[in-house]
């Protein structure tokens, strides 16, 4: 993301009283410059502002504008050392367990700095096994696995650069505070550094007023959090995540997915984020590039870009099945229920007409998305 | 900042802090932490033992302090493994410094070693205030010279004549395992008086006839040196019969203690209590009587221990030995010395004995702590498992073969030493984690400081006849301390790289 387009962003969400999202992008700016002053003010300035965030008070834009401008003005020579280099890449990696009840098929993938790789498919079709290879934890039985973004690296220096959240967080002990300096600590980040990235990154996933407490007593959500913030002081080129989502409200969800694309596609501090979820839409909306597993095979690998060969929306409605297919005898549509939603396809009517002849046919309508470019397709 | 501790001063709170900042690895071990505690622990402890054991004259119940402790060194050691336990730099994939390996065991060595010191820490106050109160010089010069004061006292008293066991010299070593018999042996005319005991031969060898129907035993000539060398009299009746006197029990003041070789060769006795009795001359009877008195006072039963626990004097069955004991009640002033003494050598001879079973616990409670810090919780609970099975299978290979020898022994604890260390190094060429080799690794480690003294028992088991067992107990300290220091370079250069490499790799 340029420079200029950071700036207008956190602009437009003061401007709009998006101030939450405002404080965040101005939180993200400031550590993208890798400014250790710069990162102190800011986390002081998210800390004045917190508490009033909601109000959007004119005292609240004023100081989240300075904080803007703070870190314009200091970052004059702020040029973009992002590059898209390929981090990581995968040649036939395959896995098959003892047990022989499921194999991940020969996949083959690669991945660039600045990139979001989104891993989606239903339960048990290989998601975390491929993940857990790619992190290093698990041997694949065929086929590579090449770092490219550590170069001459033993294993144990690949795992202190590539951070892996795994679905379930193993348990931590001790304060979360006293946890997120310990682990800036043995990434090489000593004294005031360790002090200042600490309090950015309370800050910056909003744990200031949790920084005291234990495992016990703090959410799953929460715990995610923390996972994050704990993973980003090791400053790693690779993130992997498990399932992120899971143990998040839907407003959560979209906040840390946002997060991570920021994170990711900073100027300075580019890396390249995996991440495995059911939440298809809102990976979709953030990832780069989407990879779908189905029974351990990639059925979908490639860029977001319509190259599907027909439309497909998703509806629901208070009509039953037999009124909607009188409605649409005549029309080239395929008409599928799963219980829950009716999936409407038509290799020849786009989505948008769709939606209108099924106005047009006098049907109320609770729900519609398009799903033409999305894996929800493959679901069915 | 980290969390505040309970009981912890602002100021180690501060280090604390600044440890965790700038010093993962040492902040983690907890060893400003443990060594708080301990010195905390260890005044309040020793404070209230030294008021305990401030007489060493007092019936005092070490064992009851020594119970305690032990509590509360299990308690310390659980506290600190879940504070340890809790932030491992090597799992979490930290930058590791170069000397990471050897720092850490060894905060891990000292940390285990103030723990298990803990228990030790009433006996070393105990003995402490026994060495205050009283010296060994003290001591001996008071006991030999109440012993020699009562055998004056008593001289009219005492058995006129000593026991004596009649010994004949052979080197046919069928005879030397047949014991006593009984045989007439014929006695020259002029008997080799011993020149030791000149003095009082004479009175004691009344049985100069030439023939005797005897109660003797076969000895050889190395033996029958030694009663030259330690007996009280010696009587050489012929070429082979020798007749060996037992000077009569003068030791009225018992000192039945532990008690270190240099304090028991300074203490008289039997026969040199008679010779310095008999030697010098009679004092007054009231002044020694006084003198006995003194020293009755001076190591008096305070708590009235061994007098409430005197009922044991038989009228009726007591020779002169006993009945002198009852005259002066010296008995209780015996038993206080005997205590005073046990004290006082906790730290004075027994402080080889005391190191190692301080040593030996804390080197492997060390090292498994350490290994459990760079193995995984699956692998290092299956090399216990192992280990007990081999120990099993060693036991019933060593109980089957034939020829069942400590060099066996030896030389199989040996093997596993080596063939671990090979099957560690194999390790590195694995692609995935397998636990044997962590196992190995582990293994390997632990068997590390024994290898010197292992290496050096097998070369003298092998020149036992050439050495005659000589030297098997000496320079052996020398050899544990460079175990220790073996143990230190491997974990730097070899174990530290070993485990890395290891743990790093992915799962099956």
């Amino acid at each position: 993301m340029a420079t200029s387009n950071v700036f207008a962003t956190i602009q437009s969400h003061i401007n709009n009283n998006d101030s939450e999202l405002a404080l965040r992008r101005i939180l993200d700016a400031a550590y993208d410059t890798g400014n250790l002053k710069l990162i102190k003010e800011t986390t002081e300035i998210s800390k004045l502002v917190r508490p009033n965030i909601v109000s959007a008070s004119v005292m609240v834009k004023e100081q989240l504008l300075q904080a803007t401008e703070k870190i314009r003005i200091e970052n004059v020579d702020y040029a973009s050392t992002a590059n898209s280099d390929i981090l990581l890449s995968t040649q036939n990696m395959r896995k098959t367990y003892r047990t022989g009840r499921f194999s991940l098929d020969a996949l083959s993938l690669q991945i660039k700095a600045g990139e979001v790789l989104g891993i989606v498919g239903e339960n048990g079709n290989g998601k975390t096994t491929m993940l857990t290879m790619i992190a290093g934890e698990l041997m694949s039985d065929e086929g590579s696995i090449k770092y490219n973004a550590f170069p001459d690296a033993d294993n144990y220096s690949i795992k202190q650069q590539l951070a892996f959240i795994p679905q379930r967080i193993p348990r931590w002990y001790g304060g979360l505070k006293d946890n997120l300096h310990f682990t800036a600590a043995i990434a090489g980040l000593s004294k005031t550094e360790n002090e200042v990235m600490v309090n950015f990154m309370l800050e910056r996933f909003n744990l200031s007023e949790y920084a005291d407490l234990t495992w016990d007593k703090i959410s799953s959500g929460y715990r995610t959090r923390f996972e994050i913030a704990r993973v980003l002081l090791q400053n790693p080129k690779i993130m992997i995540l498990d399932e992120p989502l899971a143990n998040l409200d839907i407003k959560a969800q979209q906040t840390l997915l946002t997060d991570l694309v920021f994170l990711a596609k900073g100027t300075r501090r580019n890396m390249a984020v995996l991440l495995s979820s059911q939440q298809l839409h809102e990976v979709e909306k953030v990832a780069d590039n989407v990879l779908f597993l189905k029974n351990g095979k990639s059925v979908m690998n490639n860029s977001l870009t319509p190259s599907v060969q027909s439309f497909m929306i998703e509806v629901e409605s208070a009509g039953d099945r037999e009124q909607l297919q009188d409605a649409l005898v005549n029309e080239d549509l395929q008409i599928a229920f799963n219980g829950g939603f009716y999936t409407i396809s038509s290799s020849t009517i786009s989505a948008s007409q769709m939606l209108q002849l099924l106005i047009n046919k006098g049907w109320t309508i609770s729900y519609y998305r398009d799903i033409t470019n999305s894996t929800k397709r493959y679901f069915n | 900042m980290a969390s505040a501790r309970a009981f912890v001063p602002k100021f180690l709170q501060k280090f604390d802090s600044k440890l965790l900042l700038r010093n993962p690895s040492v902040w983690s071990a907890r060893t400003h932490l443990v060594l708080y505690f301990f010195l905390l622990f260890g005044v309040v402890c020793s404070a209230i033992a030294f008021l305990y054991f401030k007489d060493a004259r007092g019936n005092q119940n070490v064992e009851v302090f020594t119970a305690f402790t032990v509590i509360v060194a299990l308690i310390a050691m659980v506290f600190w493994l879940i504070f340890l336990l809790r932030f491992n730099v090597f799992k979490r994939f930290g930058k590791l410094s170069f000397f990471e390996g050897v720092v850490i065991y060894l905060l891990y060595f000292i940390n285990t070693g103030m723990i298990v010191l803990i228990p030790f820490l009433p006996a070393i106050v105990q003995s402490y205030c026994a060495n205050r109160q009283f010296s060994s010089d003290e001591i001996v010069k008071d006991v030999n010279h109440l012993n020699v004061m009562l055998t004056k006292l008593e001289f009219e008293n005492l058995p006129k004549y000593w026991d004596k066991n009649y010994y004949v010299v052979t080197s046919d070593s069928t005879l030397l395992n047949r014991g006593t018999e009984m045989a007439t042996i014929a006695v020259d005319a002029v008997a080799e008086v011993d020149t030791v005991v000149a003095s009082n031969a004479n009175e004691a060898y009344e049985d100069s006839r030439p023939f005797y129907n005897r109660n003797f035993t076969y000895i050889d000539a190395g033996a029958i040196d030694e009663y030259r060398m330690n007996g009280d009299s010696i009587v050489q009746e012929n070429d082979t019969s020798f007749i060996l006197f037992q000077a009569p029990g003068l030791q009225f003041v018992e000192v039945n203690s532990y008690s270190s070789d240099q304090i028991n060769l300074a203490l008289f006795t039997n026969r040199e209590i008679y010779n310095v009795a008999r030697s010098t001359s009679k004092s007054n009877a009231a002044v020694m009587q006084d003198s006995i008195k003194y020293y009755k006072a001076k190591y008096a039963d305070i708590d009235g221990h061994y007098l409430n626990n005197y009922g044991y004097y038989d009228q009726n069955n007591t020779g002169y030995f006993e009945k002198i004991k009852e005259k002066y009640k010296i008995s209780p002033t015996g038993g206080v010395i005997s205590d005073i003494l046990d004290r006082k050598n906790f730290l004075l001879s027994e402080v080889e004995i005391f190191i190692r079973v301080w040593y030996y616990p804390t080197l492997f409670l060390s090292l498994l702590i350490f290994i459990f810090r760079h193995t995984t919780v699956k692998t290092f609970f299956f090399s216990i498992l192992a280990a007990v099975i081999l120990a099993i299978l060693t036991g019933l290979v060593i109980s089957v073969t034939s020829r069942m020898e400590e060099i066996m022994f030896l030389n199989i604890l040996f093997a596993y030493s080596i063939l671990f260390g090979v099957l560690s190094v194999v390790g590195l060429t694995a692609k995935r984690r397998l636990f044997v080799f962590g196992m190995s690794i582990g293994f390997f480690l632990i068997s590390i400081p024994m290898l010197p003294l292992l290496g050096r028992l097998i070369y003298l088991y092998k020149r036992r006849f050439e050495l005659n067992y000589e030297g098997f107990d000496e320079h052996n300290f020398t050899y544990e301390i460079a175990g220790f220091v073996l143990l230190l370079f491997v974990i730097q250069f070899l174990v530290g790289w070993l485990y890395r490499k290891w743990y790093a790799l992915p799962q099956e």
